[in-house]
């Protein structure tokens, strides 16, 4: 049973590396960003498949905090998008596709 | 191998045949709108089944609650990333060619 899992756990990591290559193509900031959000979720799934394989809870917890971190990046990104407006001065800057609002 | 065994067997390799199929649709699809479904769907349904799968092999009820929770805050954060996503792919295409 622990091969089983294990097997799966690479058959989920080959799947995740095909997905990179939408990060590596793009072309936009948005197909990046999905990219890596389904890393995030796909490490999810890795993470309980191979606590099941190697009967380590531990890894129970590091899938709950994936989970909890894995969408930070996207807000993170829609926030850097919208507050940029020029008046604000913020961090944050517009993005390339020229939004005026 | 008890059923159990099997149906876990089953459902963890369904599972990982959503993640291929939500892999290969963000790499596929043509335009950021509909790569959308491929992130937030079908990889979606892969990781439930396989929390699914791990739940049953694990058999505790304190274990397979905390893998409950996994999956509950991946489904929340998902309906929250398509949301905004989704928003952003909109606005990209209307700066693109104006409606």
């Amino acid at each position: 049973m622990p091969d089983v899992f294990m097997l799966a756990a690479i058959l989920l990591l080959a799947t995740l590396g095909v997905a990179l290559m939408r990060a590596v193509r793009g072309p936009g900031r948005i197909d990046r960003i999905m990219a890596a959000q389904l890393v995030g979720t796909g490490g999810v799934g890795v993470a309980l498949v191979l606590g099941a394989a190697r009967n380590a809870p531990a890894m129970l917890d590091a899938a709950l905090i994936g989970t909890l971190l894995a969408s930070v990046a996207v807000s993170a990104y829609v926030r850097g998008r919208t507050v940029g407006q020029p008046e604000t001065g913020g961090p944050g800057r517009a993005d390339e596709a020229g939004r005026s609002e | 191998m008890t059923w159990l065994d099997y149906a876990v067997i089953v459902l963890l390799f369904t599972g990982v045949f959503f993640y291929a199929a939500g892999s290969l649709g963000l790499v596929r699809f043509p335009d950021a709108s509909s790569r959308l479904h491929a992130l937030t769907k079908a990889d979606n349904v892969g990781l439930g089944l396989v929390a699914l799968a791990t739940a049953l092999h694990w058999g505790s009820p304190a274990i397979a609650a905390k893998i409950f929770a996994v999956w509950l805050f991946a489904i929340m954060a998902a309906g929250m990333t398509a949301q905004l996503l989704a928003r952003t792919a909109k606005d990209d295409d209307e700066a693109r060619d104006p409606p």
